[in-house]
């Protein structure tokens, strides 16, 4: 669920809006893992007495709203308390989870009025259902890992695949899936079937395969060419991330803009130019 | 496949252990047997999980041998080639289409299990019955399974509840306008009411006093 500024047909206790000047409600949520399981622990505030009294009243409660685009998962968490546990099953969820705090109304509420409420809605009282959204902090997300490749194994978000196409090019690039797929022409494909059996010119494979694919990658990620695919799903793209943020880069930070997309390859691969050089001169000196 | 990947490797044994699952051939390219082949897919693989549903590998496998001869025979590769990109189609029912949401809906097998996960009901006598409301327009599993708010089961089959109760039991037809503008309700009431703290027995009030004025 994307919350953005709406418009609600009652006041709305929100980050964004002005419907409540003087009141706020925060609410913090630390996730922690077992092998099966999330743990939530949350801790919700609101500065508004009246819905602070409405929630002792039980009239309203707390509640954390979670969505997975992947799976499809959809579950609300809530309590009276202001502080509260939550589990939520590692199998239902993957990928991008986003996240919404609410207080929402625990039952109809005839002529809903507070003191807080804006000097504008004075003498107004609202009509409120069941489920209502009566404040409401800002969405976030979380990322449900399954089996994340280990950052030093980045090679292998990529797969190498033939391309058996007609019109196949010397090497494609597909990265609409969990994997980068690099595509190599039949006959590319079979020298690098051949190649990667010695593991000494492994560092020559990525320069020539790994390198130019990771380049146009990380190209498309500065310039957002393709907006058609919501790449924060893919796996590749969370693996990248968290690797560059081991370089202290962030995607569209002034860093990622202004150092070249072919160094920033070299240091996410672990500099196969360097070792490609000292294979190479290896194979001199076993010539000689 | 052979022919295609010669010795390399494309599969790798699952955990998951199903029983053999012999689906109806379409006998025409209207007579589909839906209903029936998704309570057969259902039925063997009720218990899996959602993270198992939505992993692409695993549709396509099924899609591409266990059922090849049924999804040759459903979605013939050769009536996508008078299309304008073929190769979209034969992506969409074949593997998985880039809007993931969109694409558990389209893939040829996928399809089948999430009609059966959104509508299966245990409480009745016939757990199928809401799917057979499911399927039984064309415009009802896609206009339903394709809002965000269908991931939530009780949802779906409260929609499905109200439809069968109107149609079936009161024997007064929902049009495909009337079922739209129903969809749209939800889908703008789900924007101040957070419809997933709602019971079963509260949304189908909702859901069917809105039917209620759409008909009067």
């Amino acid at each position: 669920m994307q919350i953005s500024s709406r418009q609600y047909p009652h006041p709305v206790l929100s980050y964004y809006s002005d419907d409540f000047p003087n009141s706020d409600f925060q609410a913090s949520l630390k996730n922690s893992k077992t092998p099966n399981t999330y743990l939530f622990d949350a801790e919700c505030v609101t500065s508004s007495d009246g819905i602070h009294h409405l929630i002792e009243e039980r009239k309203a409660k707390y509640a954390f709203h979670f969505e997975c685009q992947t799976t499809r998962y959809r579950r609300i968490f809530s309590s009276f308390d202001s502080s509260f546990k939550f589990q939520l099953p590692a199998q239902d969820v993957e990928g991008r989870v986003q996240i919404c705090a609410f207080i929402l109304a625990v039952e109809d509420i005839e002529g809903y009025a507070l003191n807080e409420f804006h000097p504008d809605y004075d003498g107004f009282g609202f009509q409120i259902r069941k489920g209502d959204i009566l404040a409401l902090d800002m969405e976030r997300s979380f990322y449900a890992e399954k089996e994340i490749d280990p950052l030093r194994r980045i090679p292998s978000i990529f797969s190498i695949q033939p391309n058996r196409s007609e019109e196949a090019q010397a090497i494609e690039v597909d990265s609409s899936g969990n994997k980068i797929i690099i595509k190599l022409a039949p006959d590319n494909f079979e020298y690098y079937k051949t190649i990667s059996l010695n593991s000494s010119l492994q560092p020559l494979l990525s320069s020539l395969i790994v390198i130019p694919a990771l380049v146009s990658i990380l190209e498309m990620l500065k310039h957002e060419q393709n907006n058609e695919v919501d790449y924060e799903e893919c796996r590749w793209y969370q693996v990248i991330l968290m690797r560059l943020k081991d370089f202290g880069i962030e995607i569209g930070s002034q860093s990622f803009e202004q150092e070249s997309t072919i160094s920033i390859a070299q240091k996410l691969i672990g500099d196969p130019l360097t070792q490609s050089f000292a294979a190479l001169m290896n194979l001199e000196d076993e010539g000689e | 496949m052979a022919e295609y990947f010669g010795t390399e490797g494309w599969h790798f044994p699952s955990k998951i252990r199903i029983e053999e699952i012999d689906l109806h051939m379409p006998a025409s390219s209207t007579v589909h047997y839906d209903l029936e082949n998704t309570k057969k897919v259902y039925a063997a693989l009720k218990d899996m999980t959602l993270a198992q549903a939505c992993d692409e590998r695993m549709w396509v496998y099924l899609s591409h041998q266990t059922f090849w001869n049924y999804m040759r025979k459903r979605w013939s590769v050769e009536t996508y080639l008078k299309k304008d990109k073929p190769e979209e189609a034969i992506k969409e029912r074949y593997f998985f289409m880039s809007n993931k949401g969109r694409a558990l809906v389209r893939h040829g097998i996928a399809r089948l299990w999430w009609y059966g996960h959104v509508s299966y009901d245990e409480t009745r006598t016939d757990p199928f019955e809401l799917t057979a409301v499911l399927l039984s327009k064309l415009d009802i599993a896609q206009s339903l399974l394709e809002r965000v708010f269908s991931g939530n089961r009780d949802i779906t089959r409260a929609v499905l509840a109200i439809l069968y109760q109107k149609e079936k039991v009161e024997q007064i037809p929902v049009t495909r306008n009337v079922f739209r503008s129903l969809m749209m309700y939800i889908n703008q009431l789900g924007g101040v009411t957070i419809l997933d703290a709602l019971d079963r027995a509260e949304l189908e009030k909702l859901i069917g006093a809105k039917l209620n004025a759409l008909l009067a």
